[in-house]
């Protein structure tokens, strides 16, 4: 068999790609890379298809070994990678020999590092999708995060290739960086959902003051903690949440939805943060103080395509170093 | 109808009434025109009680474009239903309605001054609407339970209820397809499969359905592949 075997694993390993589409009306989340940018260009730089399922490494690092020769490449937040000990850099494609052992340490900055392998992790599709979502049980590994023994297949290999040692490098300055931990994060979101029901004492404590992300925050929600949000509304029927959507339950403490969110929920939802903010939000750690500030439509628009460009020219330009054999 | 941002990719429509099957039956009609119109522009449609979230793809369908649509249907739907064009499915569920299934049973006759026979027979005499979907995959939000059965949600919810388990809160109901955590009072179990990824859709119920619930014994339970 050909693939990785779990030797050690942390907080939380899953098998994660860009999620799934489609379903949210039958109650089943998107899931996918909390930052599937870093995903992205982990794929690219092996000249995988975007699609392609990796590993999401929360934090604390994992363990692999490898059972053939293969080709990854290691991108988000910065961790510490070795091959049998020796410490390599991230953002590159490595090549790794039959019996390696692969060690991802502790994330530096930023919370989720990607590994993506050339051909990708081959667990079985569910609903088009091999995102793993612990709560449904549903993705990756029967549906459950990594843990030690595991064997994660990979297809796609080139079982002549040799390995070797690595020959492209890539600027780490290049990726998206995390933001840095005295910075306040500027979480910038586009009004809607409920905003105009609310009170308007509620829009102003909203922006007007700084949050600090909460220990709690994990793949369904980042919890922020600050004076709390009165919305004025009490009861309200269920509706969909969005990815991304800032709801306030009833103690005021708002929670950015993520990935892995319930698809419906009862509390006020007062808008969506963008894209690009949503990730940097993700990739934070415990205590980053941040802050809320609306935009109009035009603005955020703006905002995101500018932002998408500029990732597709690096995806682009990774391009160029992955997908041929050295 | 009211239009909201739901992100860049996505619009809320809200109904103006208050949440009924004729509110279900216009938003699952305004859904299906929508999703008829832009088969690949729209990549997921999900009800709420009594709103409609659309997210689209900005490479497929422009926001003005979509919201254009959204405008030229706008009134026209709720003749539609009235017009029968929505005709909802009805399910039957098997329920073994019990204390060794449903352990709040006589927690809820207690607080709603009924015998717990009085209990199953007003929950398993009420047709139920089929509001929405979320919380699990499968979950099913149903209503509207008597008024008499209006129970608030447990205070502590519980780690974890049985696959299957029939549950109350408010003056909704609802079966949980899977083991997960629930703050709902539990009257008995369905022993039929809810949700079911080889099956197309994967959930038994579908929002707009008519679902009502028939008590079973516990032989009757077994004999269904309900497991204890």
């Amino acid at each position: 068999m050909t693939g990785l075997r779990v030797v050690k694993t942390g907080l939380l390993a899953t098998v994660q790609d860009l999620g799934r589409v489609g379903y949210l009306g039958h109650g089943i989340t998107a899931g996918g890379a909390l930052d599937a940018f870093s995903l992205r260009c982990a794929n690219r730089l092996l000249g995988n298809a975007d699609h392609v399922a990796g590993l999401e490494i929360a934090l604390t690092g994992l363990t692999l070994e490898a059972t053939c020769n293969l080709q990854l490449a290691l991108c988000g937040a910065s961790a510490t990678l070795s091959i049998n000990g020796e410490e390599q850099f991230m953002d590159q494609a490595l090549w790794v020999s039959a019996g390696s052992t692969i060690t991802i340490g502790r994330a530096l900055t930023g919370t989720y590092s990607y590994l993506a392998i050339k051909g990708g992790v081959s667990t079985p599709q569910v609903l088009g999708s091999r995102s793993t979502v612990v709560r449904e049980g549903i993705g990756g590994l029967n549906g459950q995060a990594l843990k030690p023994g595991d064997f994660l297949p990979i297809t796609g290999l080139d079982n002549s290739a040799t390995a070797q040692s690595p020959t492209r490098h890539w600027q780490r300055q290049l990726q998206a960086k995390p933001a840095a931990q005295n910075d306040i994060l500027r979480l910038r979101f586009l009004p809607g959902l409920h905003y105009d029901d609310v009170i308007q004492t509620c829009r102003d404590t909203l922006c007007a003051q700084t949050f600090t992300l909460s220990g709690a925050a994990n793949r369904m929600a980042a919890p922020l903690i600050g004076n709390p949000v009165d919305t004025g509304l009490t009861k309200l029927w269920s509706e969909p949440t969005c990815l991304g959507s800032i709801q306030i339950p009833p103690d005021g403490q708002p929670l950015v939805l993520l990935n892995d969110r319930q698809t419906m929920g009862g509390y006020p939802q007062l808008g969506v943060i963008i894209p690009l903010d949503r990730v940097r939000l993700g990739q934070a750690r415990p205590g980053h103080k941040v802050r809320l500030e609306a935009m109009t439509l035009a603005a955020a628009e703006q905002v995101v395509w500018l932002h998408e460009h500029y990732e597709e020219t690096h995806l682009k330009a990774l391009d160029r170093l992955g997908g041929t054999s050295p | 109808m009211q239009c909201s941002h739901a992100g860049l990719t996505g619009i809320r429509l809200s109904h103006d009434d208050s949440p009924s099957p004729a509110v279900t039956a216009s938003l699952i009609a305004l859904r299906d025109r929508l999703n008829s119109k832009f088969p690949k522009g729209l990549t997921d449609c999900v009800l709420g009680y009594r709103t409609l979230t659309v997210f689209f793809d900005p490479a497929e369908l422009s926001r003005e474009t979509l919201l254009g649509a959204i405008s030229d249907l706008d009134g026209k739907l709720d003749v539609a239903s009235n017009n029968s064009e929505y005709s909802s499915r009805t399910i039957e569920l098997p329920v073994w309605y019990a204390e060794e299934s449903g352990q709040d049973l006589s927690t809820v006759a207690k607080r709603s001054g009924l015998s717990v026979a009085a209990v199953i027979e007003l929950h398993s005499s009420t047709a139920y609407n089929a509001y929405a979907t979320g919380f699990a995959p499968g979950f099913c939000y149903l209503g509207e339970v008597s008024e008499q059965l209006e129970m608030p949600r447990l205070g502590t919810p519980r780690r974890a209820v049985p696959p299957g388990s029939v549950a109350i809160a408010d003056r909704q109901t609802a079966v949980y397809p899977s083991r997960s955590p629930g703050g709902w009072h539990l009257l008995g179990r369905c022993p039929l499969p809810l949700f079911d990824l080889e099956q197309t859709p994967p959930g038994l119920i579908s929002v707009g359905d008519q679902v009502s619930f028939k008590p079973i014994s516990r032989d009757e339970f077994l004999s269904m592949g309900g497991r204890l």
